[in-house]
Formats: structure tokens, sequence, C-alpha cells
């Protein structure tokens, strides 16, 4: 990439970094009550910037790293502009995961019983996707178990959602999947944060296999591609990574689809050299719409996927036009 | 012409796609800086027995050997770094520029920053005659000038052995010309070239040796004199061919589709 679009990138997400440690819902940083707090209760000041702040503002970084990256990999890897992280179905099978959790009413057992089942739902569509497609698979059939997979997920949450004990158990559902980094503590940095740093190391390391594949499978190949190997490493890179952000944050759509397009013509189009920006310009976003969340206090909270889908829809319109127009 | 050492040796090599056999006993050789075209009509195979000596595809029986060793000790990066393919279908699945693409060919090499590289992709730029594309983007590119970029980028690895599937394809005449002359200079450094061609005269013409294939088997291989007769041509591609002489090459003419023999009992003829 290109030097003075990455650092604005970088700077972009530190800054925004720090803003997320700042601000609170309807209670920003430079309210007097913090400082207040600061002065004659450190202690306590410190306690809500670690365990409260600090633990949102990191995983929303990492998410939308996770999600960048992903969206990055999924569109090198099928050659196609439209391809998102969801398409493998983990996302579906994460979110599934946190639904039976709520189902069952463990929810309440443990802050750690909704990740913990949206990484086990990730792992068991993961499988599934590879028992389906098998290890040998074709791009197109592994992509098309994806959306087999994530077709199943969302017959089952739907079925979840038909048969709730309760309204209320319907809602938490429902307003679970939205996605939020809300009430996020310390415990989901440290189930989620290594598997999704495992994950996009993964990924980073695909860089050179993706900008052969822009020449094709087979002419890849014939530039020492191993091309299973390839697509083994990035599906499961995206589910660990993708898997683990949708674990702790809910479905959060958009942000790996939209991220690869921000950075892609100041990485000379190459898939290779799109994957790191994709992650920060992912980050940037995620950061950006948490912020805004807590911003907008009017009402009940906004949740996080509701603002990433109303910004993603309309670019997603605009990216078509562009197809349509022969300019992508 | 020369005794050197096959770069390339195909024996009895045998293909199956689909459960049907699509190339049958296949053998023949090309040395270093040879051209040896691929001939035959659709469906005859040869597609099939240049991606199976690429690696893409799994050989039934008979073995594939490179520079005096079996292709399957070949790891992966050592068979790319000796070895190019130019595939038929002509994707670029990005908004690349030219120079870009032409040094994906250095990939093998992981050398893509280096002046080594540098010299080779400007060399195979030159040598295609699109080094005033460098900069261009390939959606901006003809038909045409994306082959002449692809062509590029397989000779960007300097590649000992060279595999050409119809790299003259949707080439106007003058590129065709020109694309046979890279392929010739390929070899003139001492490459080994193979190449899947359709036009007649101009593979009389730029191969040392020609190997005409049907049914998926070789039915003649030798110098084009000696391997593209007449009558073979006839019989193979089920045409009437005239033939003449223009500077001492000759010309070979497809005019009319022939009413006997048809190309379905040609299978057997060896």
């Amino acid at each position: 990439m290109r030097r003075g679009p990455f650092h604005i990138l970088i700077v972009s997400v530190g800054a925004l970094f720090l803003v997320s440690l700042l601000v609170t819902r309807g209670l920003t940083a430079f309210d007097s009550a913090w400082w207040t707090m600061l002065v004659f209760e450190p202690g306590l000041a410190e306690t809500v910037f670690l365990e409260i702040r600090m633990p949102r503002a990191v995983l929303g970084l990492a998410v939308g790293f996770s999600l960048g990256i992903g969206g990055a990999i999924m569109q090198g890897l099928l050659r196609n502009p439209l391809a998102d992280p969801g398409i493998i179905g983990t996302s579906g099978g994460a979110a599934l995961g946190a639904v039976v959790v709520f189902y069952f009413g463990f929810a309440g057992a443990s802050p750690l019983a909704l990740p913990i089942g949206g990484l086990a739902g990730a792992a068991v569509s993961l499988v599934l996707l590879f028992v389906i497609a098998g290890w040998a698979a074709s791009t197109l059939t592994l992509i098309l178990a994806g959306i087999a997979v994530a077709a199943l997920s969302g017959a089952l949450t739907s079925l979840a959602l038909n048969l709730a004990p309760s309204p209320f158990a319907a809602f938490e559902i429902v307003s679970w999947t939205m996605g939020s980094l809300t009430d996020r503590s310390l415990d989901h940095i440290w189930l989620a944060l290594p598997l999704m740093a495992i994950g996009s190391g993964l990924l980073l390391t695909l860089g050179r296999s993706l900008d052969a594949l822009s020449l094709g499978e087979d002419t890849a190949v014939t530039l020492g591609v191993d091309i299973r190997r390839t697509r083994f490493l990035a599906v499961s890179g995206v589910a660990l990574s993708v898997g683990a952000a949708v674990s702790v944050t809910g479905v959060i759509g958009f942000i790996g689809l939209v991220a690869p397009h921000l950075v892609r013509r100041y990485s000379g189009q190459s898939p290779g050299a799109t994957l790191l920006p994709s992650g920060l310009a992912g980050a940037t976003l995620l950061l950006a719409a948490d912020i805004v969340v807590r911003l907008v206090s009017i009402g009940p909270e906004l949740k996080l996927g509701v603002i990433t889908a109303l910004v993603g829809a309309p670019f997603l319109l605009h990216l078509i036009s562009r197809t349509r127009a022969g300019g992508l | 012409m020369t005794t050197a050492v096959a770069a390339l040796a195909i024996e009895n090599l045998c293909v199956d796609l689909g459960g049907k056999r699509v190339v049958a006993n296949m053998s023949l050789e090309v040395r270093p800086e040879e051209c040896v075209g691929l001939i035959g009509p659709n469906g005859s195979g040869k597609s099939s027995a240049l991606r199976a000596v690429a690696g893409l595809i799994r050989s039934a029986s008979g073995r594939v050997v490179i520079d005096g060793r079996p292709l399957d000790t070949w790891s992966r990066m050592e068979r790319a770094r000796y070895l190019a393919y130019l595939a038929q279908e002509r994707v670029i699945g990005w908004d690349l520029a030219v120079k870009h693409v032409v040094a994906l060919g250095r990939i093998p090499f992981g050398d893509r920053n280096s002046a080594e590289a540098q010299a080779a992709v400007t060399e195979a730029l030159a040598a295609t005659g699109t080094t005033d594309l460098a900069d261009r983007s390939v959606q901006s590119l003809s038909g045409g000038e994306r082959a002449r970029v692809l062509l590029a980028r397989s000779l960007a690895g300097r590649p000992r052995v060279l595999l050409a599937d119809e790299p003259t394809a949707a080439l106007d005449p003058r590129y065709q010309l020109a694309a046979m002359r890279t392929l010739r200079e390929a070899a003139a450094r001492g490459a080994a070239v193979l190449v899947v061609l359709h036009d007649l005269t101009l593979a009389a013409r730029a191969c040392d040796r020609v190997a005409i294939m049907t049914g998926g088997r070789v039915v003649a291989f030798g110098s084009p004199a000696e391997a593209m007769t007449r009558e073979r041509m006839s019989q193979v591609f089920g045409v009437e061919i005239y033939e003449g002489t223009i500077e001492a090459n000759r010309v070979l003419v497809p005019w009319r589709e022939s009413k006997t023999p048809t190309r379905s009992n040609l299978q057997s003829m060896e």
C-alpha cells in the first residue's frame, strides 16, 4: 500500500481507539463526572477504565480487524469483490451457538456462556463445512457448502425464535444478534483475542497465494501455490477470527464486505497488499461505529450491527452500480 | 539437430478425465532451445497433455521427466521456478497494473522487489512489446493486449520449460507473428518450448518439431516437413488442404470440410 494512505489508516485507528477509551454512553470524557472520579476516586476510575472501557476499545479494534481482513481474504480467494467473511457459514454458526445458550437459559449462568456457545457453534459449523465439502473441495464447492451451513444455522436460529420460551427470551436473542460491544469484560478479551490474533496471523501469511490466484487457480498452481493448503488456511483463519469476533459481539454485517473496497485502490488492487490495510480499515469502521452508538443516546441503545448495516447497505448499492458501469 | 538431453520428456503418458482416456500413451521430448508444436483438432487431448505436464491434473500412467528428473520428485516451488505455464483462459481477477501482473511471474522466486526481478520484468515486457502498457490497468486493455501481458507474465520467471496453450488465439495477424517470434526468442535463450497451435502455417514455420495429436494419441512427431504432410493434416482435421510455398516456407491452408474420411475413424491410425 502507498505510504500516505497507510499512515492515515494507522493514525485513524490509533485516534479512534483513544476516543473509544474516553467515550461512554451519554457521559463523555469531557464530562465533569469522569474527571471528578479520576481526582477523588482514582481506584474506581482505574477499575472503570480497565474493566469497562479498555475491553470495549480493544475488542472493537480486534473485531473490526478480523472482519476487515476476513472480507479481504474471501474476496481474494473467490476473486469476487462482493464476497463477505460470512460466506463460509461460521458467523451464522457462531450466532446459532449463542442463540442455543439463550434458548436453554444458560446465558445467566456466566457472562462467558454466550461467547463460549458462539465459539462452539463456529467450530461445529467449520467441521460441518469440511465434512460436506471434503478436504479437497474446489473453491466453488466449499462456498456452496458454506452457504448451506449458513442457511442451516439461519433456519435453526429462526426455529429457536419461533419456539422461544418467552417473549423476553426472543427479544434477548434478537437483540444479541444485532451486535454490540456494550458490557464486555476482560474475560471476553482473554477468550476471544488470542483466537482472533491467531486467525488473523494465519490470514496475513496468504498474501502471495492470493496475488497468484488473481491469475486463476491453474496459473496459481504453476506459480507454486498449494491451492488446497491456501483454501484450508483461508477458511480456518476466517473461521477462527470471525467466529471469535461474532461470539463476543454478535453479528456485525458489512464491515467485511466494505473494508477491502476502501483500501483496494491504494494497494494497487493487489489482493495480497490489501490484507493488512483491510484489517485496519475494518478496525477504523468498527471503532467509529461503536463511538457513534455511544454518542447517540436518545431512546434505547442503538446496536452496532444496525449502524454498520445502515451505512453498509447504501455502500453495497454504490458498489453494484459501479460494477454495472464496469468501473470496478 | 542437436543431441542435447531433453529438458522435457513425456513418456507413455496417459490421462483420464471423467472416466474417459483423453491422452493415451503419449511420448515426446523437447530439447533446450527447441520449440515443439502440439497440433490437433479440438478435443484431441493437447490441453490435457499440457495440463498434466504442468502438474495440474494427475496422469493415469506414464511419466513426465523434466531435466532428467521425474516430475513428482520436484518440489512445488522448484517446479514453479523451472517451468512456466500459459493457460488458455486469460484470467486476471483484479484491476492490477500491467507491470504488477507481469511481476506475478516472479512469485516462485520470492523476489518481486529485487533488481533481478525488475530486470526480468522489464525484459519480459520488452519481449512481448508491452513496455508501453506497463502502467496501464488491465481493465483498460484489449483482448490482444491482455494476451500479450499474460505471455510476458509467463516469461518473467525466465523459465527453462515453457508450456503455452494457444498463445496466438484471439490475436490479430501481426501479434500472432509477434507472439511466435517471442516464443522463438525464448527458445533461443535456452528454453524448451511446448506450444499448442491451431494455425498450421504458423506451426510449420515457427516450430522445430511438431507432434500431431488426434483422439488422445500422438500420431506423428518430427520436423514439420515430415509430420505435417498434407495427407495427414487432411485426415486428422477432416478438411481439404491447399499447400504452397512462400519464401521457401510451407503454407498450409485449410479450404473446405472433407466428406471422407470423417474425423471419428482416425482414432485408430497410428
